[in-house]
């Protein structure tokens, strides 16, 4: 299994690690116990400074995606599936609050948050 | 007789080792540097960096050859001293590894470093583990073998069979050699794919690993040498003999590795580039 990373992107370099392996987990490409390669070897190998790998990992860890057993390796948690979707959800939750917050601030009311929400919803499965 | 193919191996040892192999190596060594983004290199046709830092590279080397030529027609023709006929082979060696490695940390400071990187950059994300690429128990028996031999030193020095300066010298060397190895176990698996691969194809690590296992085994052997010396006062094997079969085996490798067709193709890529 193979990631991309690209210099030129807006995207900073750690988010599209992060965003790579919680795709790959979501896609089963990677799976609960599946190692990943020590930091130098990947920063080596993607030539980066180590702490960008580094703090890719960290995030990781904090979304509870990965676990770090010291020598021993980095690997995939045995629950990282649910642990991402717990966390997309707990930051699709987070975003929407504030858009409702910022909406209400404008003087939309309750029902018309919730409409336009439901409309682009819908649009977006459309 | 002895004496002449060691003198042999003393002076062949200039051009093969300070000037083919050192070019050879520098050459390839910049040539993985430069790969890190071509398009980029052709564009900037005023970065002659790695012009200049080889060049800086083999005048080093041919200071060395030259000196070493020099202290060879001294020491062995014209005012004889064998008590340094050792130190003609060691030293030069010694030399060359202080200039290569001293070019090889500024050219990674001041080339690799420099040249930015390829738009986008693909990397596996597998886990490159040791015993991979080389079985464990080689590995671990070429290590316990060396702990065995340190082992021996340690007791010989304790109950003064060896002297004090004899037995920490060969323990010192040999941990030396050790540390060394495993350094190299892990910059061998850490370091990216390059060029290495285009030479020795898919199994450059492996190559890589086995030459490092070779190593430890390699330290194995001069210490059942040296106990045999020390301890048994059997020699085998004198000192300088043993200094000239390594020499000799390290410019058969260094000329087979230098006329590998893939290699030759490396160089002509390079000169290609940085043409004078």
């Amino acid at each position: 299994m193979e990631i991309e990373i690209n210099n030129n992107s807006p995207e900073p370099v750690y988010e599209q690690i992060e965003r790579q392996i919680v795709k790959a987990v979501c896609l089963q490409q990677l799976v609960p116990g599946d190692s990943l390669p020590p930091i130098r070897q990947l920063a080596n190998d993607l030539e980066l400074n180590h702490n960008t790998v580094a703090k890719a990992y960290k995030l990781l860890e904090s979304q509870r995606v990965i676990h770090t057993a010291g020598r021993k390796g980095t690997f995939i948690q045995p629950d990282a599936l649910a642990n991402i979707k717990l966390y997309q959800q707990q930051q699709a939750t987070y975003q929407l609050k504030t858009l409702a917050a910022s909406f209400q601030s404008r003087g939309m009311t309750h029902h018309e948050i919730n409409q336009l929400l439901s409309d682009c919803a819908n649009g977006y499965q459309e | 007789m002895t004496d002449w193919i060691i003198y042999a191996v003393m002076l062949l040892q200039i051009p093969i080792l300070l000037i083919f192999a050192a070019s050879t190596h520098g050459k390839i060594m910049l040539s993985v540097f430069v790969n890190k983004n071509p398009q980029w290199l052709a564009d900037h046709p005023e970065f002659d960096q790695p012009k200049r830092y080889y060049k800086w590279m083999m005048a080093g080397c041919y200071t060395i050859a030259v000196a070493s030529l020099a202290a060879t027609i001294q020491w062995v023709w014209l005012q004889p001293a064998p008590q340094y006929r050792v130190a003609l082979l060691i030293l030069p060696l010694a030399a060359l590894m202080v200039v290569f490695h001293g070019f090889a940390f500024a050219a990674f400071k001041n080339i690799y470093k420099k040249i930015p990187s390829k738009g986008t950059v693909k990397a596996s994300l597998g886990h490159r583990k040791l015993f991979s690429y080389v079985p464990a128990p080689l590995v671990w028996l070429g290590f316990t073998l060396n702990a065995v031999v340190l082992g021996i030193y340690v007791w010989a020095m304790f109950n003064e069979v060896v002297t004090t300066r004899i037995a920490l010298s060969r323990i010192g060397g040999l941990s030396v050699l050790l540390l060394i190895c495993l350094f190299m176990f892990k910059m061998e698996l850490q370091r990216k794919t390059n060029l290495m691969e285009e030479i020795f194809g898919s199994n450059a690590r492996k190559l890589g690993l086995y030459s490092i296992v070779g190593a430890v085994y390699l330290g194995v052997a001069v210490g059942v040498l040296r106990i045999a010396g020390d301890i048994y006062q059997l020699k085998p094997l004198t000192e300088i003999q043993v200094f000239a079969l390594f020499s000799f085996g390290l410019q058969v490798y260094m000329v087979i590795f230098g006329l590998m067709p893939k290699t030759r193709r490396l160089i002509a890529n390079y000169d290609k580039l940085f043409a004078t």
